[in-house]
């Protein structure tokens, strides 16, 4: 079966929690073992080393024989005390009654008189059947922690795909397309839906767009003559239409009749944004309103538009 | 880890007799276990200790330095002792310990597995010897030396192998560890081994006795720990041990006992 990418990272994830956890749970309790059978050995050393005084204990020097028995019940009495402790005394002086079998350590206590041998045999077994509560808990954390890992994936990768989502719904703000190779005005957000314009309309549109982004600050009034520059930007895209094989005709003079012009243009685009009104704001050259309107302060330039507002397609 | 570990050896054992607000303890000393648990029991039950103690302490060890103490500094009101210790530390005179039962003098054998033990110096020089290690012994230590100082043997030539008790000793022979020790001749050892392969190196042996501390004229207690003693030593299954001796003669008089001793010479 092939796992799929995600499933095997958090198969991987799960894995490494359990070993680590697993890993560092029997570091941790060999150590503690070791030390607990250090300090067993130590306490029970000292138990040992107060009895001495009542074992009787062979003793070559004063030819004493001793009792096997006693210090053979004694062990055993010993080791019934000490039965949790993981260590076991295997013997005193060489006598032993335990069969108990595992790695023996000697010890040496230190009298006055001689030193007695004590060996002990510790219990090295770090699995013990108990350890399965243990296994139980690492698996729920190890299940837990890869579980909170794949939330917090998936949060973010929600997060990311949100912001790619915002990018979208920039992006999906609809802009006008001018294709010179139509010589149509269309919508980004519909663009089956394109109107067509006549030479001069839509030569005149293009230019006064590129002179209100490259000249913000001139005011266009149709009592004044139209400006060279915006003259010669209409030209070249005439020159451009030309050049696209769409007309045969000879250039129009773009500074006649201005307001016809004007209103060509804003009846294409009433039908390019029909559907976002809103947006028409930047593309529509102002009307002028009214009597007074005909003033010279009028400015039909557009205030708002910017590069990133218009595609020319054909340029 | 291993627990705090308490002292679990026993070295006493005590029981109250009914009166509470009695204070005196009468203390007890032998050298096994059992023995003194037995007569400490025994004691705590009795009329007249009642009266006269609180409770009762047997104490045991295995150690002859023990017995001395408790001997020869006068701890013990009740000890079963051998009357060479007695002697030794001249108890009756400094403490007046009085034998009140005792056990019946005994011979002690050489005792072979094989053949009947010569007394003889070249006999003992190849043997492999059992003797007891502790110097009290009579039967088990002091009488097989002193037959070998007799011999003009110098022990240094022996081989001797020590055991800590009668018992042990028996184990060493029947298990062919030695080829023949020193000791008493009891009905059992009929079992392993042959009455004929027994030679005696000493008869009356005086056994072991219990002696009383009797700093006060106190016959009340002497006959009442007397009567307990004889008791328990009957109720044992050893023939020896039923064979106990009383040394005073308690008339019991209804209330008021006439003491006196049975045998002067003991």
């Amino acid at each position: 079966m092939l796992l799929s990418k995600d499933k095997l990272f958090y198969v991987i994830v799960f894995l490494l929690t359990t070993v680590l956890l697993v890993a560092s749970f029997y570091i941790a309790k060999f150590y503690k073992t070791q030390m607990n059978n250090e300090l067993s050995v130590a306490k029970v050393q000292s138990r040992i080393a107060l009895d001495l005084n009542y074992l009787n204990l062979p003793d070559d020097f004063l030819k004493h024989s001793g009792s096997k028995e006693m210090v053979s019940n004694y062990i055993t009495q010993l080791n019934a005390r000490i039965n949790q402790s993981g260590i076991v005394v295997y013997s005193i002086e060489g006598i032993t009654n335990s069969k108990v079998q595992g790695e023996r350590i000697s010890t040496q206590l230190q009298t006055p008189k001689r030193n007695l041998s004590v060996t002990f045999i510790l219990n090295k077994n770090l699995l013990v059947k108990s350890d399965i509560v243990v296994l139980i808990f690492v698996l729920l954390i190890a299940s837990l922690f890869t579980y909170l890992v794949s939330q917090s994936r998936r949060s973010f990768y929600s997060a990311v795909e949100a912001t790619a989502d915002d990018e979208q719904i920039l992006a999906e703000t609809p802009k006008l397309v001018v294709d010179l190779n139509t010589k149509t005005f269309s919508s980004t957000a519909l663009e089956a839906k394109s109107v067509a314009l006549a030479n001069k309309p839509l030569c005149f549109y293009l230019a006064l767009v590129e002179f209100c982004i490259q000249y913000p600050d001139v005011v266009l009034n149709q009592n004044k003559d139209v400006p060279d520059e915006l003259l010669n930007l209409a030209n070249k895209y005439f020159y451009r239409l030309v050049e696209l094989g769409h007309t045969i005709r000879k250039r129009p003079n773009f500074t006649n009749s201005l307001e016809k012009t004007l209103s060509e243009i804003r009846a294409a685009l009433d039908d390019v944004w029909q559907d976002d009104p809103e947006l028409k704001e930047i593309y529509y050259p102002p009307k002028a309103h009214g009597e007074g309107s005909r003033s010279r302060l009028h400015h039909y330039g557009l205030k708002a538009i910017s590069c990133d507002d218009i595609e020319v397609i054909g340029k | 880890m291993a627990p705090d570990l308490k002292s679990f050896i026993e070295t006493s054992y005590t029981c109250n007799t009914k009166s509470d607000s009695n204070l005196n303890e009468l203390v007890v000393y032998v050298s096994a276990k059992t023995l003194a648990e037995d007569v400490a029991i025994s004691l705590c039950d009795d009329l007249t200790i009642r009266k006269q103690y609180g409770r009762v302490t047997s104490y045991w060890g295995y150690k002859t330095s023990d017995s001395i103490e408790f001997l020869g500094k006068g701890i013990a009101d009740l000890i079963l002792a051998k009357e060479n210790l007695i002697d030794a530390f001249m108890a009756q005179s400094t403490y007046n310990y009085q034998a009140v039962v005792g056990f019946p003098d005994y011979t002690a054998y050489l005792i072979s597995s094989k053949e009947k033990p010569r007394i003889e110096k070249s006999y003992f020089l190849d043997k492999r010897i059992g003797l007891l290690d502790y110097p009290t012994s009579r039967s088990g230590h002091i009488l097989p030396k002193q037959l070998f100082k007799t011999l003009d043997i110098n022990l240094e030539n022996l081989n001797i192998t020590y055991a800590s008790s009668h018992t042990e000793l028996r184990e060493l022979l029947a298990s062919g560890q030695v080829d023949l020790i020193s000791s008493y001749w009891q009905d059992s050892d009929q079992a392993s081994f042959s009455v004929n392969y027994i030679t005696p190196i000493r008869d009356n042996v005086s056994g072991s006795r219990w002696y009383l501390k009797m700093q006060d004229e106190n016959t009340d207690l002497l006959c009442a720990v007397q009567a307990r003693l004889t008791d328990l030593a009957r109720n044992q299954s050893s023939h020896y041990f039923n064979h106990v001796e009383s040394f005073w003669d308690c008339k019991s008089d209804s209330n008021k006992h006439s003491v006196e001793v049975v045998d002067a010479s003991k």
